[in-house]
């Protein structure tokens, strides 16, 4: 980060090569939609460049960028109430004409289920969820993340994953 | 443990944010409740299955679109240190030329006049009054350089000012020495030290107030 607050370019780039994978997932699953995720990624990496003078050296860029993301997130999500079109990805065109093996085709209605089960948590659920499951951060900086306690992160975390478990239950 | 308060550490000890001690007690709770245990069991069974689902990779090309919108890069900065040392050198030009119209020894005898006069300096040391000689022969030099410099050192590194006053004061050393040959060495290490804690805090100083006074104020 020192190197960015500079104004240098390829310490971005650096930034972006080791978190926009993280970033862009994140923002796929918290928006349920791949194109809208990639927005947020741009416009993320965007905002850490022009908002770097405000990065305190104490903080965790991780911490940072999952910030504006969320926030980018949360405005889309708010926009165009995305969340009411439950819209999992369909299934992927192989562009094989093989049939698709049957192990792999379950596996693929396996990933469309939870997509469509994370699609009808509420953001505020399916965030803190995301953060902790995928991302691995603590409570401590996703509550800082989300805007709200250690212990609200705690309940969310568990509500959603309660949640989630009747949505997928046979 | 109650049961409402078991629930939140399932997911907390899943997400590894439980401590010892709560695991413990969840543990406990969990061997004494069934609905808990099955609870427990659904959860970890969901939090695994969300882990199959795979990450994808961003598009290719979002790299080369964040590029294209990022503001034209700087300017290459010239090396960190190449701006404090012209400033060292400028203030210690100036300080030299200023030991060579009032030398040190002269100074100090005047210096050293005017202190004993007031009240609580009596009896002042004369590697005191030396010290005193070199606070000024670098703090004012150096604290010029650096006012007409700020602009130029405010653009680079970290305490750019700092770095100025350190390689004054050890530049300024050998020529000390050497103006200083004729006096005992306690008087010569007093009017180093005395140049050097003055360049060390005219540096920050002077791009202070050039910054604060001179500058233009930034957008």
């Amino acid at each position: 980060m020192p190197r960015l607050q500079a104004g240098d370019h390829e310490a971005l780039r650096l930034l972006y090569e080791r978190h926009a994978r993280s970033i862009y997932n994140f923002a796929r699953r918290l928006l349920i939609d791949p194109s809208g995720a990639e927005d947020v990624l741009q416009e993320t990496f965007l905002r850490t460049y022009r908002d770097r003078a405000a990065f305190r050296p104490t903080a965790l860029f991780t911490t940072w960028a999952f910030t504006i993301a969320r926030n980018l997130c949360v405005d889309i999500l708010r926009s165009a109430r995305r969340r009411s079109e439950v819209a999992a990805d369909p299934l992927p065109e192989t562009g094989d004409p093989r049939p698709i093996p049957l192990e792999h085709l379950e596996r693929l209605e396996q990933e469309t289920s939870l997509r469509r089960a994370l699609a009808a948590l509420p953001t505020e659920d399916r965030e803190v969820l995301l953060l902790s499951r995928y991302h691995g951060l603590k409570y401590r900086d996703i509550a800082a993340i989300v805007g709200a306690s250690e212990d609200a992160v705690k309940m969310r975390v568990h509500r959603a994953l309660a949640r989630l478990r009747k949505l997928l239950a046979p | 443990m109650e049961c409402d308060e078991a629930r939140p550490l399932m997911a907390a000890h899943l997400a590894r944010q439980d401590t010892p001690e709560e695991w413990e007690a969840l543990g406990h709770h969990l061997r004494s409740c069934q609905a808990c245990g099955e609870e427990a069991e659904g959860l970890s069974q969901t939090w695994q299955a969300l882990g199959d689902l795979p990450d994808a990779d961003p598009p290719a090309a979002a790299w080369d679109r964040i590029q294209a919108r990022l503001p034209a890069p700087q300017p290459v900065r010239q090396a960190r240190w190449a701006a404090s040392v012209g400033t060292a050198m400028l203030g210690l030009l100036a300080s030299i030329v200023a030991s060579w119209l009032l030398p040190y020894e002269r100074a100090a005898s005047l210096c050293g006049e005017a202190l004993r006069r007031i009240p609580l300096l009596t009896a002042l040391p004369d590697p005191a009054v030396f010290f005193a000689v070199g606070l000024v022969y670098g703090l004012l030099p150096l604290g010029l350089a650096a006012l007409a410099t700020a602009r130029r050192l405010s653009d680079t590194g970290r305490h750019p000012g700092l770095l100025a006053g350190l390689v004054f004061g050890v530049l300024a050393l050998p020529y000390v020495v050497i103006a200083c040959s004729g006096l005992p060495a306690a008087f010569t290490a007093a009017l180093a030290a005395g140049i050097l804690a003055g360049a060390l805090a005219a540096g920050p100083a002077g791009i202070w107030a050039g910054g604060r006074f001179l500058l233009p104020a930034r957008a």
